[in-house]
């Protein structure tokens, strides 16, 4: 190669997360069958609608980006970007691009504090973040919005946020939205978990969700009742999934330093390349047995990016009765 | 001003907590100046006016003028070698001020050896003067020539520049505005924080010795002075006077242009006095502002210390005394360095980031012909953009280092500011998000090709036999085609859209880059001009502070209460200061936004 850029590499990183991800969508687990979201994410025929969606999404892009929303540009914007950065790290997850939304006007909430979009390929996700709102919260509560925010786009999660949002501003889509319902049902949990572990704090997140479920917009996919995800979130609070990342958590907050996380910025999160295989045992007693490929060895084998793992989510979905 | 006024005052609050600041970065004699600068200000009431210009210009004969009276010696040869401070009183006085408050009266002889620099005294040389031609409330400082080759004498006059706040510049009209000149200009707008309304500083600029230029030929001097100055500072504010010194002084009542020039300067000075009840609040923030950012640089070069090795430490402290503390420094040498440093950093990043740009374009193309639909669409833009990004860190880690190589080559130390700066400017180019949008290829053909396979197959089950399987084969067939038409498509529009990506991406990468190179080096510059004279003394006692913090590391001695929780971790002391020290830099950043 003549050129000193292997651009391959960088291509084949994307590819393998493409390959994680819809590796994830079909096993997603919790009991729910999920397969038609993945039909419909890889199959010709399927492929059509939701890149309707997209052609929809590219037109509404440039609207919101003229009327609503900026790239974050100025110094003011930049400690806020340095928690997302640090989250992104704790998370182990790729920071997305932010739109910051302007002035609102007095009118019905168009926005939640923190939206996260993306089109149904991923290759172009934004967090869409209300800087006045989440500046007002303390610092537990923002962490909350800002992890569930970016648990959502880890996941894969912004094609829904979009649907609902063409939808709104520009029609249709309805038959979309009634396809990934059973996807919007079981969403919520594993965003709410990526919340609480950057946030650290059970009853901040209590009342972040709380908070977030009151200020969402009317397009917002319903997710399931405060109640439940309530629930989930103490659920989870107490796993063993928790107690690791509060561990490391505690660890990494002397070291964290938003010079040293910017290499986050290039680098997509490390893998787990077990993520894709399904234990039924209880984490509470499998968490000692044999430490997982891409595992932090210091986490107790418990893997990076665990939280949106089909070991945890089976445990909870069949307590709260989501099958 | 009366006392109960100015003890209320939040400025005066505000000199206090940076001073108490200053005293914990180990720079108590910085934050004395802030006490005292506040104080005289805003107590005491006096306006200071500094008189700077280049050697021989007539600034003693300026002020003698002024004043009425010859007190200041004036002669052929350069006669100010020292700072004189000029007070009104009962009469004519002139006496040494020792630094602990004792005054000694000197005599004419005395006066002028002290005043010329031909003996040297620890103080401040006072002269009052008597007559009525300028207020009580304004203090006149005369100062060396800034072009002195004693380089002593001219970091005097620098070292002045903060506390003014009337600047009088004295040219000569027979050589008006140096480069030179223009350059002690630059730094003395920066040490008085511009001339804008927040900083409350004003230029007045005297063409002195007028009376040397042919009639015809003053305006024009006018005319050129005008467009110099208005090109160095903008819009703001400046006034020029064509003065006579010698003859305003010998011969008032004569009259002529340039004793009406210094008769209107002088009317202008007392108006100015008379203003000082705005005048000076607004020039306490202003100064207030800029002690905040010498003390911020000062926290920034502590923190950066306290990561080093203890060994480190000391060399690099060893070679600041050698260099600063204890060697003159030549203020132009230093400046024509940085500047040539500055340009040729830039311009080597340009280049660099000219040739990625263009291989990065050569090879994304390439990519194009042997990815296909899915690979161009999903994985190509997010490829770019990692690539991107990591040429994006790895030459912002490349400027890092030079700027505080640079930045080490004039202070042999340096802060922590370029990293600081470079990972605001990378963080905010970061989440832009993908460089290039390719749009997918529309799915209406694609669906209206499945719906005649479909209808096909229909038609064969339940109608003709032949028709029904040529629609059925004719579908799949056709969507093979429109795919391949599809991709062709898209990589036309690659080949469109990617360069004029990576050509905008890129522009920004460049201009944030020297956005951060402009902004370190007018920092490293504003160091320069704010610290001057006490330059090495300061640097010494920010890197004996951090040094003394080592060395208790090192011996794991502590005192302080967080240490009982951390008795077995040597590192403990290090860490609570490098804490301690954030904690300072978020306190100037609060105080800063506070004054401005």
């Amino acid at each position: 190669m003549d050129s000193s850029i292997d651009l391959s590499r960088y291509i084949q990183r994307r590819h393998f997360r493409s390959y994680e991800r819809d590796m994830a969508r079909s096993t997603y687990g919790y009991g729910v069958d999920l397969r038609r979201t993945r039909w419909l994410t890889t199959s010709v025929v399927g492929q059509a609608p939701l890149r309707a969606l997209e052609h929809a999404w590219f037109a509404l892009a440039d609207t919101l980006m003229e009327d609503e929303l900026r790239v974050p540009d100025r110094p003011s914007d930049i400690p806020l970007l340095s928690e997302v950065v640090e989250i992104a790290r704790l998370l182990r997850t790729a920071p997305p691009a932010i739109r910051i939304l302007k002035r609102r006007s007095g009118g019905p909430r168009e926005w939640g504090i923190v939206t996260p979009l993306g089109d149904p390929r991923s290759s172009n996700e934004w967090l869409v973040l209300d800087l006045e709102a989440l500046s007002r919260l303390p610092h537990e509560e923002r962490a909350f919005l800002l992890g569930v925010g970016l648990g959502h786009l880890h996941c894969g999660h912004g094609a829904l946020f979009l649907a609902h949002l063409v939808g709104h501003r520009r029609g249709g889509h309805r038959l979309l939205r009634g396809l990934l319902r059973p996807w919007t049902r079981v969403a919520a949990f594993s965003a709410d978990r990526a919340g609480l572990l950057a946030s650290g704090d059970l009853e901040a997140c209590l009342r972040a969700l709380e908070l977030s479920a009151t200020l969402a917009p009317s397009w917002s996919p319903q997710f399931p009742r405060v109640e439940s995800r309530r629930l989930a979130l103490q659920e989870f609070a107490v796993s063993t999934v928790a107690a690791r990342f509060r561990t490391r958590r505690l660890r990494e907050s002397h070291d964290l330093n938003l010079e040293e996380d910017l290499s986050a910025l290039a680098e997509p999160p490390p893998t787990d390349e077990t993520s894709d295989e399904t234990s039924e045992e209880d984490p509470r007693e499998d968490s000692s047995e044999t430490i997982a490929d891409g595992a932090d060895p210091l986490n107790d084998g418990v893997p990076d990016d665990a939280w949106t793992l089909t070991r945890c989510d089976h445990r909870l979905t069949k307590r709260l009765r989501l099958i | 001003m009366t006392d109960d006024d100015v003890t209320t005052r939040p400025e005066i609050d505000t000199a206090q907590r940076l001073a108490a600041l200053a005293d914990e970065l180990g720079l108590a004699t910085a934050g004395q100046a802030i006490l005292k600068d506040t104080q005289r200000r805003l107590a005491e009431g006096i306006l200071r006016v500094l008189i700077i210009g280049e050697i021989k210009h007539g600034k003693s004969s300026l002020i003698n003028a002024l004043l009425g009276e010859k007190i200041l010696p004036t002669g052929v040869t350069p006669t100010t070698g020292a700072i004189v401070r000029m007070r009104s009183a009962d009469g004519v006085k002139k006496r040494l001020i020792g630094p602990n408050g004792s005054v000694e009266e000197l005599d004419d002889r005395r006066f002028a050896a002290l005043a010329k620099g031909k003996e040297t005294a620890e103080g401040i040389i006072e002269a009052t003067w008597s007559k009525d031609q300028l207020p009580a409330s304004v203090e006149l400082i005369d100062t060396p020539g800034v072009n002195d080759i004693n380089r002593l004498r001219s970091l005097l006059s620098r070292g002045e520049l903060p506390g003014a706040d009337v600047l009088v510049l004295v040219l000569d009209a027979t050589q008006a505005l140096t480069r030179s000149e223009l350059g002690f200009l630059r730094d003395a707008l920066v040490a008085v924080g511009g001339l804008g309304e927040d900083s409350g500083a004003r230029l007045l600029v005297a063409i002195n010795r007028i009376d040397l230029v042919a009639e015809h030929e003053r305006s024009l001097i006018s005319e050129h002075l005008t467009r110099e100055l208005r090109a160095l500072l903008g819009s703001s504010p400046f006034e020029l006077f064509e003065t006579n010194s010698k003859a305003a002084l010998r011969t008032p009542e004569a009259g002529g242009h340039g004793v009406e020039g210094l008769s209107q300067l002088r009317d202008r000075i007392r108006e100015l006095a008379g203003e000082r009840g705005t005048i000076l609040p607004i020039r306490t923030r202003a100064s207030l502002r800029r002690h905040t950012q010498l003390l911020t640089h000062n926290a920034a070069i502590q923190a950066r210390a306290l990561s080093l090795e203890e060994e480190a430490l000391a060399k690099e402290l060893a070679a600041v005394r050698g260099a600063l503390a204890e060697q003159e420094v030549d203020y132009d040498q230093l400046r024509a360095r940085i500047s040539t440093a500055q340009s040729e950093l830039l311009e080597a990043s340009r280049a660099r980031i000219a040739t990625y740009r263009s291989e990065l374009q050569a090879e994304v193309l390439g990519q194009l012909e042997r990815s296909d639909l899915r690979a161009i669409t999903d994985v190509l833009p997010a490829a770019i953009r990692d690539a991107t990004m990591a040429f994006t860190l790895s030459e912002a880690e490349q400027l890092r280092n030079e700027l505080e190589a640079l930045t080490h080559e004039v202070l042999q130390t340096h802060g922590e500011q370029a990293r600081r700066r470079l990972a605001q400017a990378t963080i905010l180019l970061g989440f832009r998000g993908p460089l290039v949008h390719l749009e997918p290829p529309s799915t209406t053909i694609e669906s209206g090709t499945l719906a005649v396979s479909i209808a096909g197959t229909l038609v064969m089950y339940f109608g003709n036999m032949v028709a029904g399987l040529l629609m059925a084969v004719a579908g799949p067939l056709a969507t093979m085609v429109l795919r391949e038409k599809a991709i062709r498509d898209l990589r036309a529009a690659a080949h469109r859209e990617i360069p004029r990506a990576l050509v905008s991406s890129f522009a920004d990468l460049e201009a944030a880059l020297t956005r951060v190179a402009t902004g370190q080096v007018a920092a490293l510059e504003e160091h320069l001009v704010l610290a001057n004279a006490q330059l090495g003394e300061q640097l010494v006692a920010i890197l004996d502070r951090a040094a003394s913090t080592l060395r208790t590391s090192g011996d794991g001695e502590n005192d302080s209460e967080e240490s009982h929780e951390n008795d077995s971790d040597p590192e403990a002391p290090r860490m609570h200061a490098r804490d301690r020290l954030r904690a300072i830099e978020q306190e100037l950043e609060g105080l800063h936004a506070e004054l401005s």
